[in-house]
């Protein structure tokens, strides 16, 4: 499959504050042979000091993947290439000794599942005063616990210095987050990385652990590369957002940017399968159909061509490449018809999916249906005889020149008259 | 804690009584010891049977039997080790079963212990090494070695080790004890550290292939628990704080491997202690074992009976032991 | 709790399912389905399985092509070599033909382990489930049962029950080893369903409307499935060593009837002068039990759910 070569010079944010982590070109593979999987495809990325990096993606887009490439804890059957250069020096393929020497004080990782995270048999205080005196030899064993107390009480953990001394099992999982959180924190590290640390909590708690976050990130100084698939993290917490599928960047740009003018259609079908809060009445769902392909066995050209709404003949070809979006140097896309989706938000851009968002049909099928096309072209005819032909709303897409092979999407639900004016509607987070 | 060891004791307490009255029942309506006499010929005169009945108790209702031998078990006594003394009633002979039964306990435990201190040492380190190189050449040479000690039938390997010890005896001149536990009559001119070498030497080949054998199975549950324990989420934690691989799996990994373990062996071990009856038998050490072989050849209820109280009281009190010692251990089991 | 992605089953178990397009386009798989391929994808596990249908089968057929039989001694070939006259494995003493009694033997420890398994493995998991699913006090009743059991020593009741019972044979061993030997198997399943079932399927289960009887036999049994036939195959193994040990003691099988233990119990005084009513025996339960052992270790390593993983 192609792989294209992201152009390096991508988004330096007016003002040039100085890059602490890049990471040019990843590839990491799972396994060998014909059961390898192709996990990160090409994927890269910078972070500068004090910003916030998003990653989002579904399970399964690699996003995960990306991250323990960075801090060297890959399991043994993956293979990584590439470059994740941290402040010029060359993390990929380091050796255990030194790299050890960057986890924990240059950079730091917040895992998903704090149930498991900690050590069941070593109090609290001592796993963080363990990465302390692994960076600090010199560091006594008082001044080191208490250290430990003021970061767990950083991180909002009531009774710091009693609770220092319980054991995990003692903490409910937000707290145990919190702690992990506190270690991550604890050798002010320039940058952190937290691989989905909400997943795994309810709601409730996940809103603390991001204000430990917060509080962890301010307290440092350091960036954060925030990795989740949940949306509304990154729009609480995020500067710059990449949006991943298939193990490729899809999409990168300011939060701003790719929220309100997303440039990607799969970036659009994420965004619009969101339930709205702004809208009265009721308003359908609008899924992305079908499933992500396997890592596998990628089929050539988009690898997200078989669920897109937009796509036409050319999707299959190859993989389009990143290209920096018209109008702004820090948004880039990767698709060929982004252009098309230029001067629309969000929700507007989003009427393209209606059309496959009608629960006339299951998904499975209609996921069946696409995934057993060939690279020759989308045949819209199963679901254009599930709709009833409707005229077109103004604001649906219109076709452009050359017309596209297949035939014209057809809209089912009548145009909403908001959608109409962009600046009548009331922008909520 | 206090509340626990309580709460155990009275349910060991209900164990023995129940498995000491199932098996003396048993015993009690089941065997005769007076066959021998039975076959003999010319058959020794009513009166001799009548005496011996009396002498075993053999005319009285076997509830009564059970209740007296059970409540004068247990004596407090000044002399004794924990100031109690055991009375198991007599033997066929004659003889009192717990003297018989605390010399051969003394000359089992020698074995055992020593076996189970070896087979812990081999277990962690094999276990542990095979756990952390898996798949590799040394993971792939412990595991063939471990299943086919698995294999072995006890005598089977006793008897091959006994064959090799002579054989090598023969012809390189070594001096392998292969039969007994100590050299007979040597204490009586030898002195005292003379006597204990005899004695560690003696136990050379026993504890060798008991140990083999015991070890091969714990090696099995250790290498697993250590494989489980390097897959786990706090293991990559530990890493991404900058802790090196060695020193991970040295202070984390080891920790949460060895906890099952030491539940294990403790378990295992108190069921040794019932003495490793094959064992014993190959190398003709009069230990519990062989007690016991004698007692069930003789239908000699009291000291099938005695037998089993003290192997029980071993087992209940090892079992204890492994769930305190997994309580200090792994902080989440709290006694309750 | 939001229960991890990663960490959910993978499909219902019970019910195969028949092969459809998952997420990843691969056929999914019903649990015991998936665990049979990855076993028959292992060529040691593929090996001993062979070779103990092998050596089983053998012991079954074989007899009918033989001309010697383990009933009758030729007194005028005693003590042969392996190979002379026709013996394949050579005689003992009585001039009783060592690969027809081998084979015999085999026949009857296969019907040991056969019994013994059967009766250890349903007693354990029904002992076990019982005490794991429903606790507290069912669980404390079981335990003490289990632990008076563990106390009482097989030896005993066996030696006893062969005195009166001198007709004891294969069957009726197998079914004494088998009454003693459930207690390793419930404190496994005790300890699977004490675990299992706080996981939300069960929740939901009963939300369903299921009753405890079908939770348990068709949820939570086959999620403990792993564990069961693992403990089953190491416990086969062991009921062949402890016939054998039992044998070498004085009981167990007796004369006409013969049983591997027996061949190799009086084999041991032949050892240095005639090795092969030794080592040959013994080598054949060597080979037998180390291939349950390693079809234990394969069916281990096919219910391991650790291999199907790749991280997101």
């Amino acid at each position: 499959m192609s792989r294209s070569p992201i152009d390096v010079s991508s988004g330096r944010a007016p003002g040039g504050d100085d890059v602490l982590l890049s990471v040019d070109n990843l590839d990491v593979t799972f396994g060998s042979g014909s059961g390898a999987v192709h996990a990160v495809r090409g994927v890269s990325y910078e972070v500068r000091r004090g910003e916030t990096l998003g990653i989002v993606g579904e399970s399964g887009s690699g996003k995960s993947v990306t991250s323990l490439a960075v801090m060297g804890l890959l399991p043994k059957n993956a293979q990584a290439t590439g470059s994740v250069r941290f402040r010029d020096a060359e993390l990929l393929g380091t050796k255990d000794k030194p790299m050890s020497a960057v986890r924990g004080k240059k950079i730091a990782m917040i895992f998903q599942d704090p149930m498991t995270s900690l050590d069941p048999v070593f109090k609290v205080g001592q796993q963080i005063t363990e990465t302390l005196r692994v960076h600090d030899k010199d560091l006594s064993r008082s001044a080191a616990k208490a250290r430990a107390i003021e970061l767990l009480e950083i991180v909002g953990i009531p009774n710091a210095d009693s609770r220092a001394d319980n054991y995990p099992h003692e903490f409910s999982g937000g707290m145990r987050q919190r702690v992990v959180i506190a270690i991550a924190m604890a050798n002010n590290p320039d940058v952190i990385i937290a691989d989905e640390p909400t997943t795994a909590l309810d709601v409730t708690v996940q809103a603390t652990v991001l204000e430990a976050i917060k509080a962890a990130q301010h307290e440092t100084g350091a960036a954060l590369v925030l990795i989740t698939h949940d949306l509304g993290v990154i729009a609480g917490l995020a500067d710059r957002v990449l949006v991943m599928y298939a193990g490729r960047a899809v999409e990168i740009g300011a939060v701003d940017d790719v929220f309100y003018r997303p440039r990607m259609p799969y970036s659009v079908g994420l965004l619009n399968s969101l339930p709205r809060l702004d809208v009265e009445g009721r308003e359908r769902l609008t899924p992305i159909i079908g499933t992500p392909p396997s890592l596998q066995q990628l089929p050539p050209g988009c690898p997200f061509a078989p669920r897109c709404p937009m796509r036409i003949a050319e999707c299959s070809l190859a993989e389009p490449a990143l290209v920096r979006v018209d109008g702004h140097s820090a948004h880039w896309a990767a698709c060929i018809r982004s252009g098309e989706l230029a001067g629309k938000d969000r929700y507007q851009a989003g009427n393209v999916f209606d059309t496959t968002g009608g629960d006339s049909q299951l998904p499975a099928e209609v996921g069946a249906a696409a995934l057993t096309d060939d690279a020759g072209g989308y045949d819209a005819s199963p679901l254009a005889a599930a709709q009833p032909s409707q005229p077109q709303s103004p604001d649906v897409m219109r076709p452009i020149d050359p017309p596209p092979a297949d035939p014209p999407l057809a809209d089912p639900l009548p145009a909403d008259p908001t959608l109409a004016d962009p600046t009548k509607r009331e922008e909520s987070r | 804690m206090l509340i626990f060891t309580i709460r155990r004791a009275i349910s060991s307490l209900f164990v023995l009584i129940v498995s000491s009255f199932i098996v003396f029942m048993f015993c009690a309506s089941q065997y005769d010891p007076l066959k021998p006499f039975r076959a003999r010929n010319p058959l020794p005169p009513p009166s001799f049977f009548a005496a011996k009945r009396r002498q075993y108790h053999l005319d009285e209702n076997i509830f009564l039997r059970y209740w007296n031998w059970i409540s004068h078990l247990v004596d407090f006594h000044w002399n004794s080790w924990l100031f109690i003394r055991f009375n198991f009633g007599d033997d066929v002979n004659g003889a009192p079963v717990s003297t018989q039964l605390a010399q051969r306990l003394e000359i089992t435990i020698r074995m055992v212990v020593v076996a189970a201190i070896l087979a812990v040492i081999i277990a962690v380190i094999a276990g542990v090494v095979s756990g952390v190189r898996r798949d590799k050449p040394i993971d792939i040479g412990v595991t063939i070695l471990t299943f086919m000690l698995l294999a072995l039938p006890t005598f089977w390997f006793a008897a091959v080790i006994k064959q090799a010890a002579i054989a090598l005896n023969e012809h390189a001149g070594t001096h392998f004890y292969t039969i007994g536990d100590s050299t007979p009559g040597y204490s009586l001119y030898a002195s005292s550290s003379q006597v204990r070498w005899d004695e560690i030497t003696h136990l050379t080949l026993p504890v060798l292939s008991l140990a083999l054998l015991t070890t091969s199975g714990w090696i099995r549950y250790q290498r697993a628990s250590t494989i489980s324990v390097l897959d786990a989420d706090y293991m990559r934690l530990a890493r991404a704080k900058g802790v090196r691989w060695p020193t991970v799996i040295r202070r984390h990994g080891l920790r949460n491997a060895l906890i099952p373990l030491v539940t294990i062996v403790a378990i295992d071990v108190g069921a040794l202690f019932g003495g490793a009856i094959i064992t014993e038998k190959v190398y003709v050490w009069h230990g519990m074992g062989e007690f016991l072989n004698g007692a069930l050849n003789a239908e000699d209820t009291y000291s099938v009976a005695g037998w089993v109280m003290v192997s029980a009281i071993f087992v209940v009190v090892f079992n204890f032991i492994a769930d305190l010692l997994y309580a200090v251990l792994d902080p989440r089991i709290r006694l309750a | 709790m939001t229960t991890q992605p990663s960490e959910m089953q993978l499909v219902v178990p019970g019910a195969p399912s028949p092969a459809t397009p998952d997420e990843f386009g691969a056929p999914s798989m019903s649990q015991g389905r998936r665990a049979l391929r990855t076993y028959l994808r292992s060529p040691l596990s593929m090996i001993a399985f062979v070779v103990f249908a092998f050596i089983i089968l053998f012991s079954f057929i074989a007899p009918h092509f033989y001309h010697f039989t383990y009933t009758t001694a030729d007194l005028n070939a005693r003590s042969l070599h392996p190979g002379k006259q026709g013996h394949l494995f050579g005689t003992d003493g009585t001039g009783f033909d060592l690969l027809a009694q081998m084979m015999r033997g085999t026949q009857r420890d296969f019907i040991i382990l056969l019994v013994s398994s059967v009766i250890a493995i349903v007693l354990g998991i029904v002992v076990g489930a019982l005490a794991g699913y429903f606790g507290a006090f069912v669980d404390n009743v079981l335990m003490r049962l289990v632990d008076v059991m563990l106390t009482i020593p097989a030896l005993v009741i066996l030696i006893i029950a062969a005195e009166r019972f001198p007709k004891l044979g294969a069957l009726g061993l197998g079914v004494l080893l088998g009454l003693f030997g459930w207690m390793g198997l419930s404190r496994l399943v005790r300890a699977e369903f004490l675990s299992l079932r706080e996981r939300e399927f069960v929740e939901a289960a009963h939300a369903m409307g299921a009753s405890n009887m079908r939770i348990i036999v068709r949820h939570l049994i086959p999620n403990a499935l792993g564990t069961i036939l693992v403990f089953g195959t190491i416990f086969a193994a062991t009921s062949i060593v402890a016939e054998t040990s039992l044998t070498y003691l004085g009981y167990g099988v007796h004369p006409p009837d013969t049983s591997l233990g027996l061949l190799v119990s009086n084999g041991v005084d032949a050892a240095t002068t005639r090795p092969w009513l030794f080592y040959y025996p013994g080598l054949l339960i060597v080979v037998i039990v180390l291939a349950i052992n390693l079809i234990g270790e394969g069916i281990r390593n096919a219910f391991d759910p650790r291999h199907n993983r790749v991280r997101d």
